[in-house]
C-alpha cells in the first residue's frame, strides 16, 4: 500500500497535459511574463467558470482573450459595452426573411467558444442581465425561443477601474456568475524589451497568429477530467471554515455563497489538475482563493488585500487530521 | 472564527490593567482593616503575575496554533469547570478557614473573593473576545462594590485609573466595531492625537481644581445661592455663631467638651476596675473591726465625715479571701453586657491597670503611686507621644494595637506593657500622663472618657532572649520589696521545698522562672469557685498545698510566693486580658468585658524591666512578634545554612538547569526523535504524520514556526516547482507524502497496511538530515 503511496502514477505525460501546454504555451506567447495569470486563466478555463479582468487600458485583456479562443479553436466574438449597446446585439434577433417569409434567427456575438465583453460596466444594466442568462445557464432566449450554447462557452469580461463615469458597476448577482477577477499589472522591464524587439518590423495590425492546438470537443472532456479530481474530507473542511470566516468577518458586507464555494472547490480541482495531481491540497485552494474571493465578496475596493489576507490567516490548515492520526 | 482572531493589543492591554485595578480595589475592600495597604497592593500584584503569564502564552499559542480553539464561540467544558473552580474556590477555602482557624469572614467578601477570581479567570484567557467583555464587565462592578467598601487616597487613584482604561477600552472596542464607508481610508487610524489632547484638557481642568487655589477653585459655589454657612472653619474666629476651637479651649470659663478638673468627682455609673474584681472575683469578707467607744472632749470632735468609696481611698488593698462570686443574673436572651473596651490587634493581650508588691499571707497591698511625671516627649507633627526609657535587648518587633474605651472608668491607661509610643485621641498635652506605678501610664486627676481611642505601640518580648539573662550577679538584685513579705508573714517551708523540686537541677536564670510557670499550669487547675476558706491566713500555702486549685489570683500569688523564695523579684498585676475567643469577625474587635478581668505575675529582670508570666492554665502571653524583615534574614539564614550543608547538589543541580535552560530543545528533541524510532509502524499514514511532527517541531524550536494557516508545501519549500515529484529534496519527498496520505482520498482508505522499506528510508533520511541546526541555518519559511 505504501508503495503505491511512494510511487503513485502521476498523469503528467498523458494527451491531456499536453493539450493543456500547448494553451499554456501559446498564452505566455501572447501575454509576456504573466504566467501568473495565465496560469489562472487555464484554471478558470478548465473549472467553465467565466472571467472578469479589471485592470488598466492597454496591458493586453483583448489580446490575451483572442489567443485563448484561437488557441481551443473556437469562434471568437468581441462586445465593446457602451451604453447604449441593447441585450439584442448581444443575444441575436429575429428578422423577416423576404424570400421565406419566415422570421429568422441572427445569433448574436453570444454564440461563440469565447465572448470578450469589453467595458463591460458601460453597459446598461438591462444589457449586463441579458449576459445572466447566458453565463449561468449556458442559454439564451430570444421571443421565447431557447437557444443553446457551446458546452465550452467561456466569457472574458473586461472593466476599466479608472474611469467611473458613464458606467453601471455589476450587480452581486452579475458578479457572482464570474469564477474569477484577475488583474494582468504593468509587465516586467524584460518581458518589455522582449515585447518592442519583437514589434519590429511587424504589421500594424496586433494579429494575432495562433493555430488552434485543440478542438471544442476536446476541451470539453479535459473540463469533465478535471471535474473528477478528488477533494478529500479534510480539504472540504477546509473550504467551509473559510467559507464561514468570510461570513463572519466584520469587514465583509456579503459573505461567500453556496455557489461560490461550489465555484472555489471547482478550481481548486481545476488547479490541481494542472499541477499534475489527482487530488486537492490545501495549496490549491490557497492559491486560487484571491481571485475567486476578490470578485464576489463585498469589501471596500482598498481594504481587499488586507482583508482576505485576514481571513486566508484566519483559518488553520488543516496538517494534522483531526479524526486523530497523530 | 473571525471572531477568534487574537485581538487588537490594546484592547486586550486595557483589559488586563482594568482586571489588575478591580483586583487591587477588591483587595483593598476586602483587607482586614489594620492590614497595610501596601500588602494588599502586593497581594493583588501577586495574582496578577499568573494571569498575566497565562494570557501572554495563550495569546502566543493561539497565534501559533490556533487549531487550539474553538469555533464559532464554542467555549470548551474544561474552561467552564476551571472558571467554575475559581467561583467556588473561596468557599472551599472558607471550609477549611472554619475548621482550622475557627472563624470564618463575612459573607460579602468571600463573595466578593469568588468574583474577583472569576475576573482573574477571564483576563486570563482575553485572547478571546467573549472573554474580553466579559473580563472588563466583570471588573467594572468589582471597582463599583469594592469602591464602596474602602476609602482613602489609593482607592482614588484605582478609581481614577480605572476610569482612564475603561475610556480607551471603549473607544478602542467602538473604532473597532467602525466600517469606514468613505473612498479614502484615511479614517481608519485610531485619533491618537485627538484622544490625548481631549484627556489632557480634561486631566489639567481637574488637576487645576485639585491643587490650584482653594478660593480660586470653588469660586463658583460663592456665586450660587445657599442657605448659608460652609465648610469653612477658622479655629481663631471669635464673636459669631460658633467661636473657634482656639477661643474655646483659652477661655476662662470653658462650657465646651473638654476635661475638666470637676469631672472626676461627678457621679458615674461607669463600672471601674474595683467594681469589675467585685463582680468577677465577689466581695471580700468585710473584716469585723473590734470598736472601743470613747468620750471625747468638745474640742476634740469633728464633724462626722462620710469615708470616701473604696476605689477613692490611698493604699487600696485587695484581699486574697474573698466570698464566692454570685452568678451573673441571667438577663433576657443571655444578652452580652456591654464592653469595657474593645481591642483591635493582635491577642491575647495582657492590659496591666494595677500592680501589687507587698503580701502578709492574705492581702496584696497596691504598690505606692511614684507620680512621677513619664519620660514622654511629643512627636513632631502629630499627637503621637513616645516614651524615652532605655530598653534592654529583651524584645523581638513591634506590636500596635487600637484600645477603645467602652465602658470602663479608670485612670491608669489599659495599654500593653512595654509601650514604645502612644497616641490618646488628639490629647498631646505631655502633663497630663505620668506613672501610677512603675510600667503603668495613668492619666493624672482625670480618668479615660469613654469612647476614647488609645492607639499603642509596644515591643513584644523574645523569649529567646530571655533565657540568656544572667540572674546570678549580685548588684543587680532586685529592690527588698520585690524579694521580702510583711513582718507577718513567713513562707511555709514546705512551699520553699516545692519551690527547689520544682527547679532542682536548673541553672539560676529564666529557665527556672519557666520551670514554677511550668509546673502551675500543669499541675494546678483553674476554678474561680475555689476560693480559699474565710480564715486562711497563707492563701498560697493553702492553695500549694492543699486545695491545688483556685482562681487565678491564687495561681498569680503562689507564682509570685515561690518566685520570691526562690530569689526572684516579683510582683502581682492586675487588669484585663483580652482573649482571642472573644473576637468578633463582625466588628473585627475583641471586646473586654468585665469577665474578663485578671491577675498575673510579672517578674523583674536585672535591668528593672518587667515581664509578665502567665501561671494560670487557660491564659495565654502574647506570642513574639517578628517584623517582616526579622522573618526573612530568619528564612534566609536557615536557607543559607541548609544550602551550605548541600553544596555539591546544590552545584550540580545548578549547572543541569544551567544546561536545561541553554539546550533543553536539544534534549527533549533527542528524547523525541528517540520516542520517534520506538513508535509502531502499522499504519503509514499515522507513520507520516509523526515524522513529520518532529520535523515540524524542530523546525518551531529553530526559530521558524510555520504559520497554522500557511500549508507546509509553501514554507518548507520556498521555490514550489510546478512539479514537486521532480523535487530532489528529501524534505519535499516527506511533505508530498504527507499531503498524499492526508488529502487523497483512496490512500486514505488504504492506509492500513506496513510501510515500505523505501518510505521509511525516506523518512529516517529527513529526520537524520533536517536537524534542529540545519532548520537553524535555514531559510525555511522566509521566502514563502
Amino acid at each position: 500500500v505504501s508503495e503505491n503511496l511512494l510511487k503513485r502514477p502521476v498523469d503528467r505525460n498523458s494527451t491531456h497535459h499536453a493539450a493543456v501546454d500547448l494553451i499554456r504555451a501559446v498564452l505566455n506567447r501572447a501575454l509576456r511574463g504573466k504566467s501568473n495569470v495565465v496560469e489562472h486563466v487555464l484554471v478558470c478555463l478548465l473549472a467553465r467558470g467565466h472571467l472578469l479582468i479589471e485592470d488598466l487600458p492597454g496591458l493586453g485583456k483583448t489580446t490575451l482573450a483572442k489567443a485563448l479562443a484561437h488557441a481551443i479553436g473556437g469562434r471568437f466574438a468581441r462586445v465593446q459595452c457602451t451604453p447604449d449597446l441593447l441585450p439584442g446585439d448581444i443575444t441575436g434577433f429575429r428578422v423577416y426573411d423576404q424570400k421565406t417569409r419566415e422570421f429568422e434567427f441572427l445569433p448574436g456575438p453570444v454564440f461563440a467558444a469565447v465572448l470578450l465583453a469589453d467595458e463591460i460596466n458601460r453597459a446598461t444594466p438591462r444589457t449586463q442581465s441579458a449576459l445572466l442568462e447566458a453565463m449561468a445557464e449556458r442559454q439564451v432566449t430570444v421571443d421565447t425561443v431557447c437557444h443553446n450554447l457551446p458546452d465550452t462557452f467561456f466569457v472574458i469580461a473586461t472593466q476599466n477601474p479608472v474611469e467611473q463615469h458613464g458606467t453601471y458597476p455589476l450587480p452581486e448577482a452579475q458578479l457572482d456568475r464570474f469564477a474569477m477577477k484577475l488583474r494582468i499589472g504593468y509587465p516586467g522591464g524584460d518581458d518589455e524589451r522582449a515585447m518592442l524587439a519583437a514589434a519590429v518590423g511587424t504589421g500594424g495590425e496586433d494579429r494575432v497568429e495562433v493555430e488552434p492546438v485543440l478542438e471544442p470537443t476536446r476541451l470539453y472532456s479535459l473540463q469533465n477530467r478535471v471535474a473528477k479530481v478528488e477533494v478529500g474530507p479534510l480539504v472540504r473542511d477546509y473550504l467551509v471554515n473559510l467559507a464561514h470566516a468570510t461570513r463572519s468577518h466584520r469587514q465583509v458586507t456579503l459573505g461567500l455563497s453556496p455557489r461560490g464555494l461550489l465555484i472555489w472547490q471547482r478550481l481548486a480541482q481545476a488547479r490541481a489538475f494542472l499541477q499534475g495531481r489527482d487530488y486537492v491540497t490545501p495549496d490549491d485552494v490557497q492559491d486560487v482563493g484571491g481571485p475567486v474571493l476578490e470578485v464576489r465578496l463585498g469589501i471596500e475596493t482598498e481594504a481587499t488585500s488586507r482583508v482576505l489576507a485576514e481571513i486566508m490567516v484566519s483559518v488553520p490548515v488543516p496538517v494534522y487530521s483531526r479524526a486523530g492520526s497523530v | 472564527v473571525v471572531d477568534e482572531i487574537p485581538q487588537d493589543r490594546v484592547i486586550r492591554s486595557a483589559t488586563l490593567a482594568m482586571t489588575a485595578l478591580a483586583t487591587a480595589s477588591v483587595e483593598l475592600g476586602i483587607a482586614e482593616p489594620d492590614r497595610s495597604k501596601i500588602a494588599s497592593l502586593a497581594g493583588a500584584a501577586a495574582m496578577m503575575v499568573p494571569v498575566l503569564a497565562l494570557a501572554w502564552y495563550l495569546g502566543r499559542s493561539v497565534r501559533w496554533r490556533p487549531n487550539s480553539v474553538r469555533r464559532n464561540g464554542e467555549v470548551s467544558s474544561f474552561i467552564v469547570v476551571a472558571l467554575l473552580a475559581l467561583l467556588v474556590l473561596p468557599f472551599a477555602m472558607e471550609v477549611g478557614r472554619l475548621f482550622w482557624f475557627g472563624r470564618g469572614r463575612m459573607l460579602e467578601v468571600l463573595l466578593l473573593a469568588s468574583v474577583r477570581n472569576l475576573g482573574l479567570g477571564l483576563a486570563a484567557l482575553s485572547h478571546r473576545t467573549t472573554f474580553i467583555r466579559l473580563s472588563a464587565l466583570v471588573s467594572l462592578f468589582l471597582v463599583a462594590v469594592s469602591s464602596a467598601m474602602a476609602e482613602g487616597a489609593a482607592m482614588i487613584a484605582i478609581i481614577v485609573l480605572f476610569a482612564a482604561a475603561g475610556c480607551l477600552w471603549l473607544m478602542r472596542s467602538y473604532w473597532g466595531a467602525l466600517r469606514f464607508e468613505g473612498s479614502s481610508g484615511r479614517g481608519s487610524r485610531f485619533p491618537v492625537g485627538t484622544v490625548a489632547m481631549i484627556l489632557a484638557v480634561v486631566g489639567s481642568v481637574f488637576a487645576a481644581a485639585a491643587v490650584g487655589p482653594t478660593r480660586a477653585a470653588t469660586v463658583l459655589a460663592g456665586l450660587m445661592p445657599t442657605s448659608g454657612g460652609t465648610f469653612w472653619n477658622d479655629p481663631d474666629a471669635q464673636g459669631g455663631v460658633n467661636d473657634g476651637d482656639n477661643e474655646v479651649s483659652g477661655s476662662e470659663k470653658p462650657v465646651s467638651v473638654g476635661f475638666t478638673e470637676s469631672e472626676i468627682y461627678l457621679e458615674s455609673d461607669r463600672p471601674s476596675l474595683y467594681d469589675a474584681f467585685s463582680e468577677q472575683y465577689g466581695e471580700p469578707f468585710k473584716r469585723t473591726k473590734q470598736e472601743r467607744m470613747i468620750a471625747l472632749g468638745q474640742q476634740d470632735v469633728r464633724g462626722q465625715k462620710e469615708r470616701p468609696a473604696e476605689n477613692l481611698r490611698a493604699g487600696r488593698q485587695f484581699p486574697m479571701v474573698r466570698q464566692k462570686p454570685t452568678a451573673p443574673t441571667k438577663r433576657p436572651g443571655e444578652r452580652q453586657a456591654k464592653a469595657l473596651l474593645y481591642i483591635k490587634g493582635p491577642c491575647p493581650l495582657h492590659l496591666p491597670l494595677m500592680t501589687y508588691d507587698a503580701f502578709d499571707g492574705v492581702d496584696w497591698e497596691e504598690e505606692p503611686h511614684t507620680y512621677r511625671s513619664c519620660p514622654l516627649e511629643q512627636e513632631p507633627g502629630n499627637n503621637w507621644l513616645r516614651l524615652t526609657v532605655p530598653r534592654p535587648l529583651i524584645f523581638a518587633s513591634v506590636v500596635a494595637h487600637q484600645i477603645k474605651i467602652g465602658t470602663l472608668e479608670s485612670s491608669p491607661l489599659p495599654v500593653p506593657a512595654h509601650l514604645l509610643r502612644l497616641r490618646v485621641g488628639s490629647v498631646n498635652r505631655l502633663d497630663f500622663f505620668g506613672w501610677a506605678q512603675e510600667g503603668i501610664i495613668q492619666m493624672m486627676d482625670r480618668t479615660v472618657p469613654a469612647g476614647t481611642t488609645i492607639e499603642t505601640e509596644a515591643r513584644s518580648v523574645d523569649p529567646r532572649c530571655l533565657a540568656t539573662i544572667d540572674f546570678t550577679s549580685t548588684s543587680v538584685r532586685s529592690p527588698e520589696c520585690y524579694l521580702a513579705f510583711s513582718d507577718r508573714y513567713q513562707v511555709d517551708p514546705a512551699v520553699s521545698e516545692l519551690a527547689f523540686s520544682w527547679t532542682s537541677g536548673l541553672p539560676r536564670g529564666w529557665s527556672q522562672v519557666d520551670a514554677v510557670v511550668a509546673a502551675l499550669r500543669r499541675d494546678y487547675a483553674h476554678d474561680r469557685k475555689a476560693t480559699p476558706p474565710a480564715d486562711c491566713c497563707d492563701v498560697a500555702g493553702h492553695f500549694l498545698l492543699t486545695s491545688r486549685r483556685g482562681p487565678d489570683y491564687l495561681f498569680a500569688t503562689a507564682a509570685a510566693v515561690v518566685l520570691r523564695s526562690l530569689g526572684y523579684g516579683t510582683r502581682i498585676v492586675s487588669g484585663f486580658y483580652a482573649s482571642p475567643e472573644r473576637y468578633d469577625p463582625g466588628t473585627r474587635h475583641t471586646p473586654v468585658l468585665g469577665e474578663d478581668v485578671h491577675f498575673w505575675t510579672e517578674v523583674r529582670l536585672p535591668g528593672g524591666t518587667w515581664v509578665a508570666i502567665e501561671p494560670t492554665p487557660g491564659y495565654e502571653v502574647m506570642g513574639t512578634a517578628f517584623s517582616w524583615t526579622e522573618y526573612l534574614g530568619a528564612i534566609a539564614v536557615a536557607l543559607g545554612n541548609w544550602i551550605k550543608g548541600q553544596y555539591a547538589i546544590f552545584v550540580a543541580s545548578g549547572v543541569f538547569l544551567a544546561v536545561l535552560f541553554r539546550f533543553w530543545r536539544e534534549l527533549a528533541d533527542l528524547f523525541l526523535t528517540f520516542a520517534w524510532r520506538l513508535s509502531p509502524r502499522r499504519d503509514t499514514r499515522r507513520w507520516l504524520a509523526r515524522t513529520f511532527r518532529l520535523v515540524e517541531r524542530r523546525s518551531r524550536w529553530a526559530g521558524h514556526p510555520r504559520p497554522a494557516s500557511t500549508t507546509p508545501r509553501r514554507w518548507y519549500v520556498p521555490s514550489a516547482p510546478r512539479s514537486a515529484v521532480d523535487q530532489a529534496d528529501d524534505l519535499a519527498t516527506l511533505i508530498l507524502l504527507v499531503e498524499r496520505s492526508l488529502y487523497a482520498t483512496d490512500e486514505t482508505r488504504s492506509s492500513r497496511g506496513p510501510i515500505a522499506a523505501e518510505l521509511a528510508a525516506t523518512c529516517r533520511q529527513v529526520v537524520r538530515n533536517w536537524t534542529l541546526s540545519r532548520f537553524r541555518a535555514s531559510r525555511v519559511g522566509t521566502l514563502s
